[in-house]
């Protein structure tokens, strides 16, 4: 990082390489479009080369450059305002938000991941699944299910509390159920 | 007890304190366990439907940025606009120097006591004196003799 500062060229693009695919991933699942995903992709490493005197370091260098990503993403989604997203209410206390005790189903889906690598059309109606959550709650999932952050570095990266990353992956994670509830019927007709 | 799905929802991610996470674990019924599974296979689905579709494209950022990159280093200043920052930095150096100058110029010191230059006694004798104080100022004193006029007619 810090030959980074210093302008070493060799080292940003050492950085570029071992983060790309993560930021091409989070801009992919946010935007859904691979085009899209390159440019925000491109972008952020911009961004973050423009910006790499005033990195602190007090947060961890992906985190950050999630930061850059999300941000990009979701001023691009506002911008363009398209698509149809659910917007949920973030005001409610993520423990009032309903009857905290069967919010959540307990029923799997019934469709394996196997399938799910290995079928494109499949993979297409989850990601339109995705698409059909607002970019906050989507941002949130994606952070964690597939980037594996923890509470405490998606709220950073969303410059958020972590409250309301709990209650935004709360959200997220029903109406995902709910979604995929109707796909899981349909794979189930498709395996049988 | 019921555990609620908040509790349910950090266990699974990992955020609760591992006594807590341990000692939770033990509690869970049929049904907390059947959403925990669903959680997992939420998870694994969302993971590999992203991850799987975004590996399949190309990806080459650093040929892309490379030449914007190069051309977009921070902080570099074009030249006329450098000298241009330069010459102005140059005179408001002098400036200032003028100023301060000005405000600061060296003066002579005034002097701390008056010096007597001129001492005119008509029919008085006088004695003049520096007397130094603990202090290490000086005090001066004229000691005037007064004389009768008989006796300055003797001299």
């Amino acid at each position: 990082m810090e030959r980074c500062r210093r302008g070493d060229k060799q080292a940003f693009r050492s950085f570029v390489e071992r983060y790309q695919r993560r930021v091409f991933s989070l801009a992919f699942g946010l935007l859904k479009d691979a085009d899209e995903a390159r440019d925000i992709c491109q972008e952020a490493f911009l961004k973050a080369h423009r910006n790499l005197g005033t990195f602190q370091g007090a947060s961890s260098l992906y985190t950050w450059l999630y930061r850059i990503t999300v941000n990009l993403c979701i001023d691009r989604k506002r911008r363009v305002g398209r698509g149809s997203e659910v917007e949920l209410d973030e005001r409610l206390p993520h423990d009032r938000a309903g009857n905290p005790a069967d919010v959540l189903s307990a029923e799997r889906p019934s469709f394996n991941p196997l399938r799910v690598a290995q079928s494109s059309e499949l993979r297409g109606r989850i990601l339109a699944a995705l698409s059909e959550l607002s970019v906050e709650h989507r941002s949130v999932l994606i952070l964690r299910e597939v980037e594996g952050l923890s509470y405490k570095e998606i709220a950073d990266s969303m410059d958020c509390p972590e409250g309301t990353v709990m209650s935004r992956l709360f959200h997220a994670r029903k109406r995902m159920q709910e979604l995929l509830a109707d796909f899981a019927d349909d794979a189930t007709q498709e395996g049988a | 007890m019921a555990t609620t799905d908040d509790k349910l929802s950090r266990l699974f991610d990992g955020e609760l304190p591992l006594g807590e996470a341990e000692s939770l674990r033990r509690e869970l019924g049929e049904t907390e366990r059947a959403k925990l599974a669903a959680l997992s296979a939420l998870s694994q689905t969302v993971r590999d439907a992203v991850r799987t579709e975004a590996d399949g494209y190309d990806l080459d950022v650093w040929s892309a940025i490379e030449d914007r990159i190069e051309a977009d280093v921070p902080n570099v200043v074009p030249l006329r606009r450098k000298i241009f920052l330069r010459t102005t930095a140059a005179f408001s150096a002098l400036a200032l120097a003028a100023a301060m100058v000005l405000v600061f110029r060296p003066t002579a010191p005034r002097p701390s006591n008056c010096e007597i230059l001129e001492l005119e006694v008509v029919g008085s004798g006088a004695t003049v004196m520096k007397v130094p104080d603990e202090h290490g100022n000086e005090t001066t004193l004229i000691w005037f003799d007064h004389q009768e006029d008989d006796e300055w007619e003797s001299l």
